[in-house]
């Protein structure tokens, strides 16, 4: 199995090739946003949009999770983790699609390979950054970034009205937000393995444009599925699990933990684990462009 | 200073002739350390176990003795051997070319002896 | 003693050609061996398949083991440079340092830094804002720093100029080589790297023409400047190859007394560059 030491020098690594990805965006962003809020605070103008003590957010499935009735602490660290939370999905995504690629491109690889540093220590390195690490420094600078802004506001808010909301409700709203949004982010890294482990797959096999193969590919299948079978069983689940799990309207049925979902689980577990075997020993007889 | 090999001698018997010259010269006196094989390889541009070869052949005859731990040194008759070798050598194989190329030249030894140096 | 490398009628095929057909050689302890051969020869579809990079026929054996299984262990005690420059382009020196050290358990940081202070690479400096001799220092001062036994080199002076060249084999000289440890080096450039070899292999088109240790191609060959006189003479004991000359030829013998063949002209012993010319033609 893979040494920690292994993989913490080839995570470090992968920090000082993508630092804009990995941390200098999400903490840029966040930067910005207490600086608006600050603003906010201090000019007395409404920066950071309207704010309202109810605060509902539609989004495409229609899925009412987003509704939240309980106030701004709320709304606020929905509005962080779930912007932030997207951003990661598809900067994990874009990195996973040209980490195998880039390292046979410009043949880096070559080196790479003299190190002693076997092949599934790589691919599985590479897949727990894309999976975990970037959502979860995403999501932490998303809800410190709610949290500051809470701050922020109920100092701007309380000085200009007298029954302003608590500042305990604000927070604790906020930190709550933040807990809740650990759970799905947990929830999508399960979720959306399968489609993960598909793009480093192809990363790491083809001689050009990774983007084309990563959605060529399914795209075929689902029209060749759709001319020839019934139900299209296939496309269906990967379309599925390629979409993050709190946009899906399917996957808010499954529930990780209940033997309801046990068979959706299962099916997740055994595609991630063959696709990370291709990928590991796709990479083991990589193929030079 | 690296020297040219020339394509007659395996490349050891030449290495073993510049450290000879220089012993001969008085460069490395008896009793000194000869340069380490390192040092020769490095400074001529050639695998070590080569240089190693030359300096066996300065030990075998007597002329560089090893001191275990501490390397190879110049032994104290060095030069009278190693002239008596060149000298043997001078005799056997240059000389006779020499007094060939005289005679082609019709130059006496005494003539020889009256150019200036 | 064990050799370090056993290569045994290694075959590679790329479409209808044999890039390898049937290359067999061992790498002794101790031994620089040359890979020497002209460009397209298979020297870096060999060294490649030695590392464990390619599929390939045949059996190869690297510190007794199969490097296509066991690349990532392997790694520990060899090291690779190739001829182009493949050293991440994105990171800073002392990253890779960094990195080489968390991953490599043989690593010296200090040796990698000693060996850098002596050039004019920083170790802030950015791979892709070194020249190709500088990063060739980088490389090499980095496979030093992993104490490896057997260290494979492809080409490495390629595109470099003389000062970086020399100083390369400076280096190799005075660090690399001991009892225990063995150079592989392909080149085309023979020239530079003849005096420090041990073993010669000569490749072309995928087959292996010469294996020999450097003691006995200098007992097995010799050439010799024949005048025109008795170029019938030199022609009946079985040259290896003849090739004209300003007054005669050259010829050259393979296994001929040199007292039979002292009578022809003036003997000499070839240099690498000639006889790879002149078995190369025997075709």
């Amino acid at each position: 199995m893979i040494k920690a030491k292994t993989f913490l020098a080839i995570a470090q690594r992968e920090l000082w090739e993508h630092p804009n990805l990995i941390w200098r965006i999400p903490l840029g962003l966040g930067l910005l946003f207490v600086f608006l809020a600050v603003c906010s605070v201090v000019f007395g103008f409404n920066y950071l949009g309207d704010i309202n003590a109810e605060v509902t957010v539609d989004v495409v499935g229609g899925s009412d999770l987003m509704t939240v009735g309980d106030g701004p602490g709320q709304a606020l660290s929905t509005f962080f983790c779930f912007a932030f939370f997207l951003l990661s999905q598809l900067i994990a995504l874009n990195y996973l699609l040209g980490t195998l690629y880039q390292e046979r491109k410009d043949r880096s690889i070559l080196f790479w390979k003299s190190l002693p540093v076997s092949d599934l220590d790589v691919v599985l390195s590479k897949l727990i950054v894309g999976v975990v690490l970037v959502p979860v420094v995403y999501l932490l600078l998303a809800w410190m970034t709610s949290l500051l802004v809470a701050l922020l506001l109920w100092l701007g808010l309380s000085s200009v009205m007298s029954d302003g909301m608590s500042f305990s409700e604000l927070f604790f709203a906020a930190v709550y937000g933040g807990f809740e949004w650990f759970v799905i982010v947990c929830k999508q890294m399960i979720w959306g393995l399968p489609f993960f482990l598909w793009v480093l797959l192809v990363s790491g096999v083809v001689s050009s444009q990774p983007i084309l193969w990563v959605l060529g590919i399914p795209l075929v299948v689902m029209i060749i599925e759709n001319i020839a079978f019934p139900q299209s069983v296939i496309s269906d689940w990967f379309w599925a699990h390629a979409t993050p799990w709190p946009l899906g309207g399917e996957a808010q049925s499954w529930e990780p933990l209940s033997g309801a979902s046990l068979v959706e689980s299962v099916v997740i577990v055994l595609t991630s684990l063959i696709l990370f075997v291709i990928a590991v020993v796709s990479r083991r007889h990589f193929n030079e462009i | 200073m690296t020297l040219t090999w020339n394509d007659k001698e395996p490349i050891y018997v030449q290495i073993h002739a510049y450290l000879a010259e220089m012993i001969l010269a008085g460069l490395i006196a008896p009793g000194e350390a000869l340069p380490s094989v390192r040092q020769v390889a490095v400074e001529q541009h050639v695998n070590p176990i080569t240089v190693s070869k030359a300096m066996q052949l300065l030990v075998e005859d007597g002329v560089a003795v090893k001191r275990r731990g501490l390397g190879m040194y110049v032994a104290d008759n060095a030069a009278s051997i190693l002239r008596s070798q060149m000298r043997a050598r001078f005799l056997s194989q240059e000389w006779p070319g020499i007094l060939h190329r005289l005679s082609l030249l019709e130059l006496s030894l005494t003539d020889l002896m009256k150019e200036p140096s | 003693m064990t050799p370090l490398a056993k290569i045994q009628d290694v075959r590679k095929r790329y479409g209808q050609t044999w890039a390898l057909d049937g290359v067999s050689f061992e790498v002794p302890q101790g031994a620089v061996l040359g890979l020497i051969g002209p460009n397209g020869a298979g020297k870096t579809t060999l060294l490649k398949a030695m590392l464990g990079l390619l599929r390939f026929e045949g059996d190869i054996d690297l510190l007794g083991r199969s490097p296509r299984r066991f690349r990532h262990e392997l790694m520990r005690s060899v090291g690779y440079i190739s001829d182009v420059g493949i050293l991440p382009r994105w990171m800073r020196v002392d990253q890779l340092i960094r990195y080489s050290a968390a991953v490599h358990p043989n690593f010296s940081e200090q040796v990698a830094r000693d060996i850098l202070s002596k050039t004019e690479v920083s170790t802030k400096s950015l791979i892709k804002a070194l020249s190709k001799g500088m990063m060739t220092q980088v490389h090499l001062a980095l496979v030093m720093a992993m104490d490896v036994k057997l260290l494979i080199l492809d080409e490495p002076t390629l595109g470099l100029d003389i000062v970086y060249r020399s100083r390369f084999y400076e280096q190799i000289l005075q660090e690399f080589l001991t009892e225990d440890r063995s150079l592989v080096i392909s080149t085309h450039q023979v020239e530079e790297i003849e005096s420090l070899l041990t073993h010669l292999v000569l490749i072309d088109q995928g087959k292996v023409r010469l294996c020999e240790a450097m003691d006995c191609v200098y007992e097995r060959f010799t050439a010799v400047d024949v005048a025109a006189s008795e170029l019938a003479s030199a022609r009946s004991l079985s040259p290896v190859s003849e090739k004209n000359a300003l007054k005669g030829a050259t010829f050259i013998f393979d296994g001929v007394e040199e007292t039979q063949l002292q009578a022809l002209g003036t003997c000499r012993r070839p240099g690498v560059a000639e006889l790879f010319v002149s078995i190369m033609g025997r075709g």
